[in-house]
């Protein structure tokens, strides 16, 4: 405040002085007015074309407006008209190396270290800038050439120097010379105060050096230290050079260490990886006994891995079905006898647990014997908040979401105070699209006082999984508002965390913490890989595809089928208009309800805001209006899907919602590109056959728009997917057959069938219902088929029998039940 | 002038400590002329000596030792330096000069170039960059675009 005061008594004096606009401009715009600022700033640039101050305020703005590109101009420019300024160079600088501009920024460091190179700062940010640009020699170069000018040796609490010693060696050993880089490591690694990273190195270059006696030496002497790294146990047993599958000498190395640490787990558990056979019968045995015995909840957690060999899944399941059955004798008998009866109990309530989560578990899944198993462990302890729990998943993937729900309630109301039974809690709840009551579950744990009350701190907290559950359910009930906007701020979370590197460009270097910062920037790099990321930008896209395809959800929720896209257009104007109203209508007294809601909250605690000192800002969009309005949601869609695809081109999802966005985009290439990289993922994909039909059906029709240069290259590349243009029918009757016992591939094929020709309507209809009754139908795939019944517009006897023959094999699922089907 | 850029930079979150490592080197010195070494020497050996003192960061171990190695320490820093920046640049001279040689001149039509814009969504720079990859053959630089991962 003092400052805009000061900065506007300077202007009345002399209106047209540039740095003090320009002052004034940056002032404004740390409050929020970007607008203004920008504008005031532009006229400070037309007042004096040859401030450097103005340039860089300039450039500053940019950068608040996260526009990288033009702010580095502008930075530029300023640095031209003031070469010595060391903080413009240093904001230039950092933003280079936030752009990834490595070239640049090795320009910008050289500078400044000619400028002041009596910082050691100054030299290792050089070396990072050619590290990170590839040059490896030159990185090393610089920090040699600065060891070589100190006369007095550093002291060992001289933590910059130790840490800029093993950056060097960092970067030697990822020049691939191991040899130099373990002469080197011995000659400085004694000194560095970073003991246990020297210990790491140095077994690393042993190992790729191939001495693996030494190698082998350094890993015991790193398990001595800490016996739970399961790589150091990988890295010894390869470093010892067994022969393959030498079971025994392998288990003598674990053996080793659980001797020595009777209370680590990895030495005890490891062994069963490897073990086959009888061998591994016992050692499983004891294993679970053991931690049964305990009452370990995590047993099935830390074993579930071992199912992979069908063989070892039965031997458990065999060995803690006996456990039930017989009175096993604990295997040590120095227990106390006063505690042996408790521990009878606590065994037998955790085989039991162990059972019921094996059963629930995909590979070895059983329900209604996993429903059976927790209900007789619940009888013994009925305030067990993680048989509960337990249940509440059983019901759930029987489908059973609203009943799922209430038990996960239940657990977290015999424990108020612990937090990832609440946190379950409000994840059930969104599954079961009670977004107001999941809401009021996070609010038990989160700072309502902040602004905009539970909701304003999880998105402050960056609770991101709550942000995209959130938004999924709004999805599903078809609220792309709230959908989107819940998802734009998932979003949001990650841009905050490619921002967040910005604090780092000159933080890391003044500790000196070097190569926890280059392992940071690598991080960076590959942030949207997270399968969170992949979550939100799938569900996003979903969203703007859908409102792409149904403008009219831009008004609220509309269910589907009355969207006039249906065969009878004509008759279902007057009622989709009738919907839309409906839905307005609706939207407003939402919005009602809401303002309401604030006003009472305004008029109850009118005080409290004042005294925070900033003023925080309503949301002015609580239904994210302005985001669903958009005129081009493809478009918007693609902020999403970019990042989506190049980094995770191997997820089969991003690739199906890809091809769905250019298909509708009209860019067929790109399309195509989806379609083969799908390929290349799994080439009998159900969805890619319909893609597929979808794009040549496309490419058919139009061979106009086709330019001649496009037809080519598709005609071409595609030839392995795309059916040819007078053998469609055929083409799908023969993947038809070929997979006559998968329900989504017929699925896939059906819909295909239905897309070539009306006609064949009432036979589609019961080739669908046929698919059901197959043995291998997923509940999923079942309601899939519903939805494509929907698709279709079949008449409603035939969605009826459907769906009734889907309740009588899920009795429990929810989606099947005909209250559930009405509302739709 | 060189008031209000340190202020500027403090609207930027940027730490305080830094602040004054930049404050510190607002006076001209470097690039003023450095013919005068000596007058040169000294003034960078009384910043190291305000950067020993200012920078906890450092760490130090004892300010006299510390300024009596400074002359010493400076002269040899800038001799390394200029040197070290000298070979650098000839380093990237010739690096430019490979980096010439391997980009051979290839011809691109603009037409193609905007074929490539429009169908697979990439900005000009890039899709020339795709297209001299592959000689200016807008088909084959599509073709190569599209393949997928594994193949490539």
């Amino acid at each position: 405040m003092l400052c805009l005061k000061a900065a506007e008594q300077v202007l009345r004096k002399n209106p047209n002085h540039a740095d003090t606009q320009a002052m004034k401009a940056l002032i404004i715009s740390n409050q929020g007015q970007q607008k203004e600022a920008f504008a005031l700033a532009k006229t400070a640039l037309n007042n004096n074309m040859k401030s450097h101050v103005c340039w860089h305020v300039y450039g500053l703005l940019y950068r608040a407006e996260k526009n990288f590109d033009e702010s580095i101009k502008a930075y530029k420019f300023a640095l031209r008209l003031d070469p010595e300024s060391a903080p413009i160079q240093r904001d230039l600088a950092h933003l280079q190396i936030q752009m990834r501009d490595f070239q640049g920024y090795i320009q910008s460091r050289r500078n400044m270290l000619q400028q002041k190179p009596g910082f050691r700062q100054n030299w290792t940010a050089l070396a990072v800038a050619h590290h990170l640009a590839g040059n490896l020699e030159d990185a090393e170069n610089v920090l040699t050439t600065y060891e070589d000018t100190l006369k007095q040796k550093p002291t060992r609490a001289d933590m910059e120097h130790w840490e800029a010693i093993l950056y060097k060696n960092y970067i030697i050993a990822e020049s691939g010379d191991y040899e130099k880089a373990l002469e080197h490591l011995d000659a400085v690694g004694k000194k560095s105060p970073d003991v246990l990273g020297v210990m790491e190195m140095r077994a690393d270059y042993l190992l790729k050096l191939g001495r693996k006696a030494d190698a082998a030496d350094a890993y015991a002497a790193l398990l001595d230290r800490n016996p739970d790294d399961s790589a150091y146990y990988d890295k010894l047993i390869s470093a010892k050079g067994f022969a393959e599958g030498d079971e025994a000498a392998m288990k003598e190395i674990y053996e080793i260490w659980s001797t020595k640490f009777p209370r680590s787990d990895v030495p005890r558990r490891r062994p069963l990886d490897f073990l086959s056979g009888d061998a591994f019968r016992d050692a499983a045995d004891s294993y679970l006994q053991r931690m049964l015995r305990k009452g370990v909840p995590s047993t099935f957690a830390n074993i579930k891995h071992l199912y992979l060999d069908r063989s070892k899944l039965e031997i458990i399941q065999e060995l803690v079905e006996r456990y039930l059955k017989e009175d096993v004798q604990p295997q040590m008998n120095g227990s106390a006898e006063s505690s042996s009866e408790d521990e009878a109990s606590r065994f037998h309530c955790s085989a039991l647990y162990f059972l019921a989560q094996h059963h629930n578990f995909h590979m070895s899944r059983d329900l209604s014997k996993a429903l059976k198993y927790i209900d007789e462990a619940l009888q013994i302890d009925q305030k067990s908040v993680d048989f509960h729990q337990t249940k509440a998943r059983t019901l759930k993937y029987f489908g059973a979401i609203p009943e799922a729900m209430e038990i996960v309630e239940k657990a977290r109301s015999l424990d108020e105070r612990d937090r990832a039974i609440n946190t379950k809690c409000a994840k059930y709840q969104l599954r079961n699209d009670q977004n107001e009551k999941a809401l009021d579950t996070m609010s038990k744990f989160t700072r309502n006082e902040t602004a905009g009350g539970p909701l304003g701190d999880l998105h402050d907290m960056q609770c991101i999984w709550y942000l995209t559950e959130d938004g999924q359910s709004y999805l599903r009930q078809r609220r792309l508002g709230l959908a989107l906007k819940r998802l734009h701020a998932a979003f949001n979370v990650f841009d905050i965390w490619q921002e967040d590197q910005f604090d780092f460009h000159n933080f890391s270097l003044r500790k000196g913490m070097i190569r926890a910062y280059i392992d940071m920037l690598r991080w960076e790099d590959r942030l949207r890989d997270h399968p969170f990321y992949t979550k939100v930008a799938v569900s996003a896209v979903s969203a703007y595809i859908l409102l792409h395809d149904s403008p009219d959800l831009v008004h609220g929720p509309i269910p589907n089928g009355v969207n006039g896209v249906g065969q009878d257009a004509q008759a279902n104007a007057a009622e989709r208009k009738k919907a839309v109203k409906k839905a307005k209508k609706e939207q407003q007294k939402l919005e009602k309800v809401e303002a309401d809601k604030k006003e009472a909250l305004r008029t109850s605690k009118s005080a409290p805001k004042a005294t925070d000192g900033e003023v925080q800002k309503d949301d002015p969009d609580p239904f994210g209006k302005a985001l669903v309005e958009t005129k081009e949601p493809l478009q918007d869609a693609m902020k999403f899907l970019t990042p989506l695809l190049d980094l995770n081109p191997e997820s089969i999802k991003a690739q199906c919602v890809g091809f769905e966005v250019y298909i509708r985009r009209r860019k067929y290439l790109l399309a195509l590109k989806c379609l083969l990289a799908l390929h290349a993922i799994d080439p009998q994909n159900p969805t890619l056959h319909v893609q597929s039909y979808n794009l040549s059906k496309i490419l058919n029709n139009d061979p106009n728009r086709a330019s001649s240069k496009l037809a080519q290259i598709i005609s071409t590349e595609g030839k392995t997917l795309l059916p040819e243009d007078n053998k469609l029918v055929e083409w799908n009757n023969n993947f038809l057959n070929h997979h006559r016992s998968s329900t989504s591939h017929i699925q896939a094929g059906l819909r295909v069938r239905a897309l070539i020709g009306k006609e064949a309507k009432a036979t589609n209809e019961k080739d669908l219902l046929e698919a059901l009754l197959l043995d291998t139908t997923s509940m999923e795939e079942a309601s899939d088929g519903l939805e494509l019944l929907n698709e279709w517009g079949s008449p409603k006897e035939v969605k009826e029998r459907y769906r009734s023959s889907a309740a009588e094999r899920w009795s429990r699922a929810s989606i099947f039940q005909a209250k559930q089907i009405e509302i739709q | 002038m060189a008031e209000p850029v340190p202020s500027a930079s403090n609207l930027t979150a940027e730490a305080a400590a830094d602040n004054e490592e930049e404050a510190s080197s607002q006076l001209p010195k470097n690039a003023e002329d450095r013919k005068a070494a000596a007058a040169l020497n000294s003034l960078n050996a009384n910043e190291i000596t305000q950067d020993g003192a200012g920078s906890s960061a450092a760490g130090q171990p004892s300010k006299a030792d510390q300024e009596a190695l400074g002359k010493a320490m400076s002269r040899l820093e800038i001799a390394s330096g200029a040197g070290a920046s000298q070979k650098k640049s000839d380093q990237k001279k010739a690096e430019e000069k490979k980096g010439v040689e391997v980009k051979k001149k290839v011809k691109v039509a603009a037409e193609d170039v905007n074929f490539l814009v429009d169908e697979l969504d990439l900005t000009k720079v890039k899709a020339t960059e795709l297209l001299k990859a592959h000689d200016g053959d807008a088909i084959r630089a599509a073709k190569a675009y599209i393949a997928p991962p594994s193949k490539a």
